[in-house]
């Protein structure tokens, strides 16, 4: 077995310069976990698939389990921990909060991101099927996604 | 404090914490130095031997700081205890042979997890593969190869239990006939999966686990009866997160004992978080059965009595808490109906397959899917609506409290009512004008509705697990019942209320949900108690039933809340009476202060009497001593132990769900959607409104997941096939209903303190067979038998093209 080559990476993670000499294969999510003091980042299914671990790459979702730390060097990463600064991200807490959208919590991270960006970026209006989309890309076991839904119309409604 | 309507329910604690950045999961805790970290080799074969195992390539790798492997196991652990006739022996790590795919081999422990993984992968195991065996069925003929040779047989338990004149009423039943049915094998799938950290220090006096494991904590007994230390010589700390269980992490028992054996062996603390193939393929899964069910009724639609042959897939080994699959729902056997004639067959057998376990709902779907699947075919055969047998055979109000043939004590409800409201919530009655064979034809869908009532068992009466022995076998002085859970309050010196739980929520919100019953008894506002989260076994009272399980919570854990909080009312009152020399009848606790009901001058702050308790102990009379600390014990009544005719009232409480669901089908495609779910609930006084509300939404993911999506499926030689996401196909917000109603009735239970009954499974029991019985009526014009689940595209492809019906063909098709 050979010996891992290592890598500084040098990211900008919640507007924080941070720069670590990491295993070139390290993840990005464990980059972020153990590196950069994310624990918000949760690892779900380490294949694509559930979105627990979705982070945002220069303002776009990604997957931080598909992807490996080298690669998001000179990119801007933002994960709840980010958007908790912002007063977007204060508003899909409070939204989340009051209607009860999360139950164990696990999966909760990378609805509010995957939501943070449709809510930044989508066309006016939002329509439901926008929201399906978004949330499409998550799976939790926990609410059966009702209350999850009711958290993202209230907070389109809020941003109309 | 703050200003507070106590009858506003508060928002989310827990969510609050996430979002404050606060969370702590156990993949995030690193709670002592020097921590290392473990790999498992576990086994690609189904049934082989092992012939040897060398981990020098591993032991040779830098950062490798040992390997464990079924050696030391063997020599330092015993099997772990389970309550079955002929039980393999069950350690945490597989020792001369493997029996299922996925099965612990070895573990790694290195400084990285990286590494560890790296040399994971280098171990060299010699395998001689056997012969495997996965179906029950032909695991239980006597040419099928034997998992435990010891037993000569892979049955485990085979009982037989009968239940009033059964061969009188099939004798004089009008109608009388059987199928047979078969649930698959799916499993809780939290989207968090097993972690612990164990640390087994020869200096220190117990043995620590870090582990989102939630009870009960009956299972720590069997883990220190494997490790070989008294019960005390373990410390279990729950963290204040846990992402989700659903049953899934109650077999997390295990592990902690694989984990504390390599942190022997490494002379270090270990860590190890199971990655999601390992969770598919080796954690635990729902039980798949076969059941043969013979059914005898009156010609007018009177259900008379019930054979039932139960044939339980448990997997490699049998392992507690089963067989729970088999007796769990014991009390409840007939469900919500009035029949007083059971026979019942039970067995479990084992195969080369993931060993089963607790899931959402536990027993009851596997139970009902059968018997509410008969009840439509019963009333197809009689030319009755499904709707009216039922109404017919359930159980009446004025029958309750209702003793089952089976030993159950239905304390509260009123099912016809609860499922009168379900009937109208979906405008059943003109759906049926519009569905089935009623549909139009010119449509490009088939459309179908159906339904299934569901007794809903809370509170787990652990007592039950012993029908699978024979009354001769029992231990009648040792009445295995365990239904006792406490809460701890504290007033501190400056009025500030703490509460201790030993619950060990994973998702439930028992924070916020004990905050407000606390707040409520004090007149105080829930953000000024705090309630500790997680659970620790070193520093808080716990019992072999505390833990989240079972819904448990509504019934027993919040009732020892509400005991404790009424234990402190009557302290502050005891306490104002003596420092305003007053009576304490004529006092009454009301928003954060003691008051008389005489003199509305006269009174104490809960601050001024907490500061006088802690600051003026030594003047205080011996009754007020401790009356700043509470303990509040509630047992659940009414929980016996089986009887000498295998009676027994298997849970504390017994909740009601009733529910409808329409499907559309595909003729094209042959998708499956649900376009529409009503379900209504009978779960006594609801503690949280949203908390319940989310419950039942996601109890309904798991029966869809059942019904029409997730099965752990393997090859007939024991390959496992659904190791991802890809091939196991969890729900997303897509597949949900388009429309889902959810209502309730509140029939308190007596049984309680919180007049509560369970919300967290209700409708996991039920949506399987609501969606089952609703696209048999959608296909009903094809005569297809809807007798096994998952009902999938590719499924009901076959049932039409390989069976001798000739439907109306899909487009496309020819």
């Amino acid at each position: 077995m050979q010996p891992q080559r290592r890598i500084i990476v040098a990211t900008a993670v919640n507007g924080a310069p941070v720069e670590t000499l990491v295993d070139v294969r390290t993840t990005l999510a464990d980059f972020l976990r153990e590196e950069a003091g994310c624990t918000s980042v949760h690892l779900g299914c380490e294949h694509g698939v559930c979105g627990a671990c979705t982070v945002l790459l220069d303002g776009l979702p990604v997957r931080s389990c598909l992807r490996l730390a080298p690669q998001a060097a000179g990119h801007e990463i933002t994960t709840l921990e980010g958007i908790m600064q912002t007063a977007r991200g204060k508003t899909i807490g409070q939204a989340f909060v009051e209607q009860f959208a999360m139950q164990c919590g696990f999966c909760t991270a990378g609805f509010a991101l995957s939501l943070y960006h449709l809510l930044e970026s989508a066309p006016e209006p939002i329509l439901d099927r926008d929201i399906h989309e978004t949330l499409g890309g998550h799976i939790c076991r926990c609410t059966g996604y009702v209350s999850i839904v009711e958290a993202a119309k209230r907070l389109r409604d809020q941003s109309e | 404090m703050s200003q507070h309507s106590p009858t506003t329910a508060p928002p989310s604690t827990e969510g609050r914490r996430l979002f404050d950045l606060q969370a702590q999961y156990i993949a995030d805790l690193n709670p002592l130095p020097n921590l290392a970290h473990a790999a498992v080799v576990r086994s690609p074969y189904a049934h082989a031997r092992i012939h040897g195992i060398d981990p020098s390539a591993a032991l040779a790798l830098p950062g490798v700081i040992t390997v464990l492997t079924g050696r030391e196991v063997q020599e330092w652990s015993r099997p772990f205890a389970v309550a079955a006739e002929r039980p393999g022996r069950y350690y945490s790590c597989a020792i001369d042979k493997v029996r299922y795919v996925g099965e612990p081999v070895a573990v790694v422990v290195a400084t990285d997890r990286y590494v560890a993984e790296d040399a994971r992968d280098t171990i060299e195991v010699e395998y001689e593969p056997l012969p495997a065996v996965v179906d029950v069925e032909a695991a239980m003929q006597p040419s099928a190869p034997i998992l435990h040779e010891e037993l000569e047989t892979n049955v485990a338990i085979d009982r037989q239990l009968t239940y009033g004149d059964v061969a009188a009423v099939f004798g004089a039943a009008d109608i009388v006939f059987s199928q047979r049915y078969v649930f698959p094998r799916y499993q809780s799938f939290p989207l968090e999966t097993y972690g612990i950290i164990a640390s087994w220090n020869p200096s220190a006096s117990q043995v620590g686990f870090w582990a989102n494991f939630h009870g009960p904590y009956s299972m720590l007994a069997v883990l220190a009866g494997a490790l070989r230390v008294p019960l005390s010589k373990l410390r279990v700390v729950t963290p204040p997160d846990v992402g989700g269980s659903f049953g899934n992490k109650i077999a997390l028992y295990p592990y902690m004992a694989l984990m504390a054996l390599a942190s022997r062996k490494a002379g270090r603390p270990v860590k190890w978080v199971e990655d999601r193939l390992e969770s598919l393929s080796a954690s635990s899964t729902g039980t798949a059965r076969v059941t043969e069910l013979a059914v005898a009724a009156r010609s007018d639609g009177q259900l008379l009595g019930l054979k039932m042959r139960l044939m339980d897939n448990v997997g490699a080994y049998i392992r507690a808490p089963e067989p729970g699959c088999l007796f769990r729902p014991i009390g409840n056997f007939m469900n919500a109906y009035k029949i007083e004639h059971l026979e019942v067959n039970a067995v479990a057998v084992m195969t080369n397959v993931c060993p089963s376990g607790p899931n959402r709902g536990y027993a009851c779907q596997q139970h009902y899917f059968p018997i509410e699947r008969a009840i439509d075919e019963l009333a197809l055969k009689l030319g009755k609506d499904p709707a009216t047998v039922r109404l017919q055979n359930l159980i009446q109000p004025q029958d309750i409290p209702y003793r089952t043939v089976t030993g159950g004590l239905y304390d509260s409800g009123d099912y016809p009512r609860a499922t009168q409201r379900a009937l109208e919530l979906s405008n059943y009655w003109q759906l049926r004008q519009s569905t089935g064979t009623a549909a139009p034809s010119a449509t490009p869908v088939w459309r179908g509705v159906g339904m299934a009532v569901a007794i809903d068992p809370s509170g787990s009466n652990m007592g039950y697990i012993d029908v699978s022995k024979k009354a001769t076998q029992r231990r009648p002085n040792l009445v295995r019942v365990g239904s006792a859970q406490t809460t701890r309050i504290y007033l501190d010196a400056t009025g500030g209320v703490t509460v201790e739980l030993e619950t060990a929520a994973h998702g439930q919100g028992q924070e916020t949900t004990a905050a407000f019953i606390v707040a409520q008894a004090l007149g105080i506002a829930p953000a000024d108690v705090t309630v500790v989260a997680g659970m620790d076994t070193g520093s808080r009272p716990w019992s072999v039933s505390s833990g989240s399980y079972s819904s448990r919570f509504g019934a027993v854990g919040a009732s020892s809340i509400v005991a404790a909080a009424r234990q402190l009312q009557e302290n502050l009152l005891q306490a104002a009476a003596y420092f305003l020399d007053s009576d304490a009848s004529r006092l009454r606790v009301r928003a954060g202060r003691i008051v008389s009901l005489d003199n509305a001058q006269l009174g104490l702050s809960l601050k001024d009497v907490a500061a006088r308790l802690h600051w003026s102990t030594g003047t205080l009379p011996p009754h007020l001593e401790t009356a700043a600390q509470v303990e509040g014990t509630f047992v659940a009544s009414e929980l016996d132990y089986p009887n000498e005719r295998d009676q027994v009232n298997s849970s504390a409480v017994y909740a009601f769900t009733a529910d409808v669901a329409v499907v559309e089908i595909d003729k094209e495609t042959l998708d499956i959607r649900v376009t529409d779910y009503i379900t209504v609930h009978d779960a006594g006084n609801i503690l949280h409104p949203q908390i319940a509300r989310g419950q039942f939404a996601g109890g309904l993911l798991h029966g869809l997941a059942g019904a029409l999506y997730e099965e752990l499926r393997y090859t007939e030689t024991g390959d496992f096939l659904t190791g991802t996401l890809m091939d196991y196909l969890c729900p997303t917000v897509s597949e949900m209903p388009d429309s889902i109603v959810m209502d309730h009735i509140v029939l308190p239970t007596p049984q309680a303190l919180t007049g509560a009954k369970g919300v967290g499974e209700s409708t996991a029991q039920t949506a399987p067979i609501a969606i089952a019985n609703a696209v048999a009526d959608a296909v009903r014009h094809l005569s297809l038998e809807i007798t096994e689940l998952p009902l999938t595209p590719d499924k009901l492809w076959q049932m039409i093209f390989t069976g001798d019906v000739s439907p109306e063909p899909p487009r496309g098709a020819s």
